[in-house]
């Protein structure tokens, strides 16, 4: 891929950069609401996941973009795969302290 | 085969999952990201029915609403947990889809999650309704 007018990989890496600060708003959200129900173990894990958003964020400015004008292979998986699991386990976390009595 | 594209076959072979990148054509790489940033898409929506979850239970407990909202923020939580395990499954099977040649799959998890918001959206306004009469 020479030059790509659309900016496809930047396009990427700024979708990168919106889904990793939203992920560690969404473990900050958790943070707050494990700490209003006195949760510390919540609130501990809630702040691991806020803060595997925002190394998604950071990382995804380090992607190679030279090296993806180029069209060279490259995997998403690995980030992917962890940027989800953020919202799984937030996810999880919402419903322990939605559903608990 | 020149010795240049033999080192990207090799590289090529060290991605991961394996399942995906060992089968089919190297497809177009703005395919590729295109599928890339369908994928975080669907990221940030799951994120963004796991905040709603959280926000709102949140709220219902504060202001003592009815243990209703509790119900739907859990399984809005929930909803938001199976979207993000859609995405990234999503992602493989359409980067399968492109490697292949064969037709992109649909999007199974859509009419799911417009099916989810309006039946939420429903419940959250009749209760609001409730409230208020009760009020």
């Amino acid at each position: 891929m020479a030059r790509d007018p659309g900016l496809q990989p930047e396009r990427t890496a700024l979708a990168w950069q919106r889904t990793g600060v939203t992920g560690s708003l969404v473990g900050g959200v958790g943070v707050l609401a494990a700490a209003h129900r006195g949760s510390e173990p919540l609130v501990v894990i809630a702040a691991l996941l806020a803060a595997v958003g925002a190394a998604a964020a950071g990382y995804a400015s380090t992607r190679p973009q030279p090296a993806l004008h180029r069209g060279l292979p490259f995997s998403p998986w690995g980030r992917l795969v962890a940027t989800a699991s953020v919202s799984v386990l937030v996810g999880i976390i919402g419903a322990l302290l939605a559903l608990a009595p | 085969m020149s010795p240049e594209t033999g080192r990207q076959d090799v590289r090529q072979d060290a991605r991961r999952p394996r399942s995906v990148y060992q089968v089919g054509h190297e497809p177009d790489p703005r395919f590729s990201l295109a599928n890339e940033r369908t994928a975080l898409a669907w990221v940030r929506t799951s994120l963004a029915m796991v905040a709603g979850g959280v926000g709102l239970t949140s709220v219902a407990r504060l202001v003592g609403l009815t243990r209703w909202v509790d119900l739907i923020a859990g399984v809005m939580c929930l909803l938001g947990a199976w979207l993000a395990i859609s995405a990234v499954l999503g992602w493989r099977r359409k980067e399968l889809a492109l490697r292949t040649g064969r037709e992109l799959p649909a999007p199974v998890a859509l009419p799911w999650l417009a099916a989810a918001i309006f039946l939420a959206g429903c419940v959250l306004a009749a209760v609001v309704f409730a409230a208020g009469r009760a009020g």
